[in-house]
C-alpha cells in the first residue's frame, strides 16, 4: 500500500516531471528584489538556473562560488534564504507563489580587499588557535570580530512569538497513516530496499518501507544503460505498490535510530511553508538500505560548480529537469562512464570526452575525446566549470566542457548504520575509489536484528553489482522477517 | 614484559584535568611527568561538556574556588599562547518563585563579599539584556557579568601542548589495566605495552576515577550519570549570557560560532557510563528551549550527544590525597563542573603534590568527609 | 597555486589538512575540530571519506609520524601500520541525520503526551 498515492507537489519534495501535473501553473517569485517567472512545483534551483542564476552561495573563507552539488539536501552548498528562513535547500525545495528568495553567504566575508587576499592566500591549520592569543587587547578584538562574522540565520528576538499553523499538516497526514510498530522497518526504497521489503512481506511480516525521496527507485531513476536494469526497477516499484503488507511511506526521512528499536520518522519540512512532522515508531527488525552518496575526489578546484557525481546528476536531470549544461566530460570506470553517457544524452547533453580511469571496455560511441588511465587533475572556470584537465600517460589533456560528470564509487550512507553501532573501514584500491565500508552487514542491537542492504552495505563494484545487491537484500529481508516471527 | 619505565608521577586521565595538572606540575619544576589517556584527547567529559564557567554558587567554598578559576581563565590564552575562546558574557540564573528569590537574596551578598559581582535583575532589566527571553513565571534573575564560557577542546589542547613543551610525556590510546603498590613505596601502573613505576600517582580519570581508585583498594563514592546535550546550527549572535533555570534543570548559551548549546536533565536516569542519545531528551530540550525562547522555534538542532557527570554524594568535588595511601592523589566527583574548576584545581593539586600545602584550603573536599558525615549541599547544581 | 578543497562547508583545503597532521592533530576527532572539517552544515557527509583517504595515503602517514612530537599527545607504542590503520575511522556521528526544526520536535513531543 502506498501512503502517498501521488506525490503531492505542493506539500512534498521535488518530484519527477513525469509524475506531476502535466500543465503546472506558472507562479512568480522574487529573487533579491527581482521578479522571476517560475513553474509551480519546480525546485528553487531550477527556477534560478532557468533565469541564468547558477552561483547560489559563496564559501565561508575563500569566497569560492558554490551551486547545486549533491541534489538531495545533504551538502548545503545550495542553501538560500527563502521567505526569511535561512538554510533552505534550493535543490529540493519547490517554489511557491510569491516566495522571496535571497542568497545567504553571498557577500565577501572580510570586505572586498581582505577577501581578495584570502582567495589566494594559504591558510595554516589551527589559525584561530595560534594567532592573536596575546596580548589581551588584540585577542579581545579578534574574538569579537569572529563572533560578528559567525552564524547565518538571524533570530528575531523582538518579534511576536511565532505561531505554527494549527491543524493537520499536509505532510503530517502522511505520517498519521503509519503504525506505531512494524515487524520489519526498511529504510530506503531503492532496488535493494524494495527487494528486502518484498521478501520480508512474503514471509508474513508487516513492513514499513520509508523513502526520503517522493518516489521509489532511489538512484536508479532516469535513463539506464541496460534495459534489464530499468525493467527490474519498474517491476519492483509496481510490486511494492501492490503489496498490501508494505506501507510505502514516500517523502519520509528516518532521522534517527535510537537503539534498541526506536526510529524517528520525519516528513515535510521542505522550505519555509511546509512545517515538518515527526513520528516515533518501533520495529522488530530493521533493514538499512540507505544507499550511497557521490564522492568527488580531491584535485585542483574540485569544488567548482559544474562538477557533479552520478547520483546528483540523475536527480538533477531526471527528477528536476535542471538545465545543467550542454557539453560534458565524463570521468570514471567503464561501467560508470557508460551509465552517465546514456543519462546525459537522454537529456540532450553532448558528451565531449570520456576519461576512463581504467580501459574503455565497450566504450561509448561518437565521443570526440576518449582517454584511458586518466586522472582528473584540475578544473578551470571562474563561476562554473569551463574545462577539465586530465592526466594520462600521453600527458595532460585539457577538454573544454561546461559539465564534469564524475562516476566515482559511492560512499555508503553511514549515518544510521553508525547509530546502530556498525563499524566502517576504508576499502582498498586506488585513492579515488576507496570508500568506507561496513565491517559486517548485520548486527544485533540489544535484541533488535539490524541488517545493511544495498549500496550502503558496501556491495559495489562493476555494473552487475545491482543484481548482487538485490539478491543480498532479499536474503536480508527474509532473515529479518523470520527472526521477528521466531524471536 | 620489559623493564618498567620510571617517572616522577603518573597521571591517569588525559582530559582537561590531567593535562592541566601536568602543565602546572611541570611549571613548578617537576620532571619526568607521564600522562596516560585511554582514548583520544577529549573522549571523556572534556569533549562533551557545554563549556560553561560560573562563580554563582551557594556555598562560600565553592564560590571562592570558582572565582579563582575565573581569574586564571581570564589570562589563560596569554599564559598558554593558545586561544581558548573564553568569553565573559555572564550567567543569568532565573528565579521562578519565592524560595528561589530568598535563596538568591542570601547568596548574592555572599558572592559580592568574595569579589564576585553578581546582582539581581528585575524582569525589565532581563528584557533589556536578553531580548527574546520569555519571562512568564520568572520573577527575576541573578546575573554575574564575569561568568562565561570557553571552548573545551581549545583549553585541553592549550594545556596539553604547553605541558609537552615543558617535557611532559602524554600517551594516547593507553589504558591503565592495573595499579598496585610497590614494595618499597610508590606505584606500578600497568598498560598494554609498558609498566610505569613512579613514587606518585594522580588519578584524574573523570567518571572512571572510581574504577582506578578501586585498583588500589580506595573506595571513591562517585557514580556516573548520563547528561545529554544538543546544538543548533550557527546563528547570528543574539544571546550574550548563558541562561540557566535550576528549577527546570535547563541551560543554554550561544557559542562563538553562533551555535546554541544546551541541555536539560531527564528524570529517571540511573548510574551508567552510557553516552547514547535519546529521543526523549530531544523533545524535552526542544520544548524547554522554545518555551523560554520562542524565537528559536525556527532554528534547527543539528546534533545531540551525551557524556557523564561524575556525581559525588554532596555534588562537590573530591580533591586531595587519601589517608594511608602515600603518594596517591585524586580529583573527581566534579558533578558536572570539572571543566570550569580545572584551572584552579590543577594549580592546587600541583601545589599539594610538590609542597604538601595549598594556597587555598581544600580539606573540606577530602575523601574523608563522607565518613565523617560532614556534608554540605550546594543548591546551585544544574542538570 | 589553485586550491583543492577537502571540506566544502567550512572551506578547508588539502594543505590545511596536512598542516594539521604536521602539528600533531592526527586523531580524527581532534583533527576535525582543529581544522573545522566535518563540523559545518553537512556534518561531514561529503568530506569524511576524502579526509580518511588522505590519512591513509603515504603522504598522510608520513605527516602523522612527523607530527607525533607536536600536538596534544602521541601513542605510547611506536606507530605500527595497524595503529595508523586504526586512526582511519569515522568520527562519531549522532542523531539527527539532517537538522530538525525545534518547532517540529516540540509538536511531536506534545502529541505524544
Amino acid at each position: 500500500m502506498t501512503l502517498l498515492e501521488k506525490p503531492n507537489r505542493e506539500a512534498g519534495a521535488a518530484t519527477p516531471p513525469s509524475e506531476g501535473d502535466p500543465h503546472p501553473p506558472a507562479v512568480r517569485v522574487t529573487f533579491e528584489g527581482r521578479t522571476l517567472d517560475a513553474i509551480a512545483g519546480e525546485t528553487i534551483a531550477r527556477a534560478l538556473f532557468r533565469h541564468g542564476i547558477r552561483t547560489l552561495s559563496y564559501s565561508v573563507k575563500f569566497h569560492r562560488p558554490r551551486s547545486v552539488l549533491c541534489a538531495r539536501g545533504r551538502c548545503a552548498a545550495c542553501a538560500v534564504e527563502a521567505d526569511g528562513v535561512p538554510g533552505v535547500k534550493a535543490c529540493t525545495t519547490p517554489v511557491a507563489d510569491g516566495m522571496a528568495i535571497r542568497r545567504q553567504d553571498y557577500r565577501p566575508p572580510y570586505g572586498p580587499l581582505l577577501t581578495a587576499v584570502a582567495r589566494v592566500a594559504r591558510f595554516p591549520a589551527g589559525f584561530y588557535y595560534r594567532h592573536f592569543a596575546r596580548p589581551a587587547w588584540v585577542r579581545e578584538r579578534f574574538l569579537a570580530s569572529l563572533r560578528r562574522m559567525a552564524g547565518v540565520g538571524r533570530i528575531d528576538t523582538a518579534g511576536p512569538p511565532r505561531l505554527r499553523p494549527v491543524g493537520p499538516h499536509r505532510s503530517g497526514a502522511r505520517l498519521d497513516a503509519l503504525a506505531a510498530r512494524y515487524d520489519v522497518a526498511v529504510v530506503g526504497a531503492g532496488l535493494a530496499g524494495m527487494s528486502a521489503a518484498l521478501a520480508a512481506a512474503r514471509e508474513g511480516a508487516r513492513v514499513l518501507l520509508a523513502e526520503e525521496y517522493a518516489f521509489p527507485g532511489g538512484h536508479a531513476i532516469g535513463a539506464l544503460a541496460h534495459a534489464e536494469h530499468a525493467q527490474t526497477r519498474d517491476t519492483l516499484c509496481a510490486e511494492v505498490a501492490a503489496e498490501p503488507s508494505i506501507d510505502l511511506a514516500l517523502g519520509v526521512t528516518i532521522q534517527g535510530f535510537y537503539p534498541p528499536a526506536t526510529l524517528l520518522a520525519f516528513a515535510g519540512g521542505h522550505g519555509p511553508r511546509d512545517p515538518g512532522t515527526l513520528r516515533r515508531l518501533t520495529a522488530g527488525a530493521v533493514v538499512l538500505a540507505t544507499g550511497a552518496l557521490d564522492t568527488i575526489p580531491l584535485f585542483e578546484n574540485n569544488d567548482r560548480p559544474g562538477v557533479m557525481g552520478a547520483r546528483a546528476l540523475r536527480l538533477s536531470l531526471a527528477r528536476d529537469g535542471l538545465p545543467l549544461g550542454s557539453r560534458a566530460a565524463i570521468w570514471g570506470d567503464a561501467d560508470g562512464v557508460t551509465e552517465l553517457a546514456v543519462l546525459l544524452r537522454a537529456h540532450g547533453i553532448a558528451v565531449a570526452a570520456c576519461a576512463y580511469t581504467d580501459e574503455p571496455g565497450e566504450g561509448v560511441g561518437g565521443v570526440p575525446v576518449v582517454l584511458s588511465e586518466a586522472q582528473l587533475e584540475a578544473i578551470s572556470g571562474r563561476e562554473w566549470v569551463s574545462a577539465a584537465t586530465f592526466a594520462t600517460r600521453a600527458g595532460r589533456i585539457r577538454v573544454a566542457c561546461d559539465l564534469v560528470a564524475v562516476a566515482a564509487p559511492g560512499q555508503p550512507a553511514f549515518e544510521l548504520a553508525q547509530q546502530a553501532g556498525f563499524a566502517f573501514h576504508l576499502s582498498d584500491g586506488p585513492a579515488h575509489a576507496r570508500v568506507l565500508v561496513p565491517t559486517e552487514t548485520r548486527r544485533d542491537v540489544a535484541g533488535t536484528p539490524v541488517f545493511l542492504a544495498g549500496a550502503c552495505a558496501g556491495i559495489s563494484g562493476s555494473h552487475g553489482a545491482w543484481r548482487e545487491r538485490i539478491a543480498h537484500a532479499r536474503a536480508a529481508g527474509e532473515a529479518a522477517a523470520r527472526e521477528v516471527r521466531v524471536g | 614484559m620489559s623493564v618498567a619505565r620510571t617517572a616522577e608521577i603518573v597521571i591517569v586521565g588525559g582530559g582537561v584535568s590531567g593535562m592541566a595538572c601536568a602543565y602546572n606540575l611541570a611549571r613548578r619544576g617537576m620532571r619526568d611527568i607521564v600522562v596516560l589517556e585511554k582514548g583520544y584527547p577529549g573522549v571523556g567529559a572534556t569533549g562533551r561538556c557545554g563549556g560553561g564557567i560560573r562563580q554563582q554558587w551557594g556555598l562560600e567554598e565553592n564560590v571562592i574556588l570558582a572565582h579563582e578559576s575565573v581569574k586564571i581563565f581570564e589570562h589563560l590564552s596569554s599564559e598558554l599562547d593558545f586561544n581558548i575562546f573564553f568569553r565573559q558574557g555572564g550567567y543569568l540564573m532565573l528565579v521562578h518563585d519565592e524560595r528561589e528569590q530568598a535563596l538568591v537574596e542570601e547568596t548574592i551578598p555572599m558572592q559580592n563579599r568574595l569579589g564576585v559581582p553578581t546582582r539581581f535583575l528585575a524582569p525589565e532589566e532581563i528584557r533589556g539584556r536578553v531580548p527574546g527571553l520569555a519571562l512568564d513565571g520568572v520573577r527575576g534573575g541573578a546575573f554575574c557579568p564575569t561568568d562565561g564560557t570557553a571552548y573545551p577542546y581549545a583549553v585541553l589542547w592549550g594545556y596539553a601542548e604547553a605541558a609537552r613543551r615543558l617535557g611532559v610525556r602524554v600517551y594516547l590510546h593507553t589504558e591503565v589495566r592495573a595499579v598496585s603498590r610497590l614494595a618499597g613505596g610508590g606505584f606500578a601502573v600497568e598498560t598494554a605495552h609498558e609498566t610505569f613505576h613512579a613514587p606518585r600517582l594522580l588519578n584524574v580519570a573523570g567518571a572512571r576515577t572510581r574504577d582506578v581508585a578501586a585498583m588500589l583498594g580506595v573506595d571513591v563514592p562517585t557514580r556516573p550519570f548520563r547528561h545529554e546535550i544538543a546544538v543548533t546550527e550557527p546563528l547570528k549572535t543574539f544571546l550574550e549570557p548563558m541562561v540557566i533555570s535550576v528549577r527546570h534543570g535547563f541551560y543554554f548559551s550561544q557559542s562563538l560560532r553562533g551555535e546554541v548549546v544546551g541541555g536539560i536533565g531527564l528524570d529517571g536516569e540511573t548510574p551508567s557510563h552510557t553516552s547514547a542519545s535519546s529521543p526523549d531528551f530531544l523533545f524535552k530540550y526542544a520544548a524547554a528551549l522554545r518555551r523560554f525562547f520562542p524565537a528559536l522555534g525556527g532554528a534547527r538542532i543539528i546534533r545531540q550527544w551525551a557524556g557523564s557527570y561524575d556525581m559525588s554524594p554532596d555534588h562537590r568535588p573530591i580533591i586531595g590525597g587519601v589517608a594511608g595511601a602515600e603518594g596517591y592523589f585524586h580529583a573527581c566527583g566534579f558533578s558536572g563542573h570539572g571543566f570550569m574548576l580545572c584551572p584552579i584545581v590543577s594549580r592546587l593539586l600541583a601545589e599539594l603534590i610538590t609542597t604538601g600545602r595549598t594556597s587555598l584550603p581544600i580539606e573540606g573536599l577530602s575523601l574523608e568527609r563522607f565518613a565523617a558525615g560532614e556534608l554540605a549541599h550546594d543548591p546551585y547544581v544544574v542538570g | 597555486m589553485a586550491k583543492t578543497i577537502v571540506c566544502h562547508c567550512e572551506d578547508i583545503t588539502l594543505d590545511e589538512l596536512h598542516s594539521a597532521l604536521a602539528q600533531g592533530y592526527f586523531e580524527i576527532e581532534s583533527l576535525k575540530r582543529y581544522t573545522g572539517i566535518a563540523t559545518g552544515k553537512c556534518q561531514g557527509k561529503c568530506c569524511i571519506v576524502q579526509t580518511l583517504r588522505e590519512l591513509a595515503s603515504p603522504r598522510g602517514s608520513a605527516g602523522i609520524r612527523a607530527g607525533l612530537a607536536h600536538g596534544p599527545g602521541e601513542p605510547l607504542a611506536p606507530m605500527r601500520d595497524e595503529d595508523l590503520a586504526a586512526l582511519v575511522r569515522i568520527p562519531t556521528i549522532r542523531q539527527p541525520v539532517t537538522p530538525l526544526r525545534i518547532d517540529d520536535i516540540v509538536e511531536l513531543g506534545a502529541e505524544e503526551e
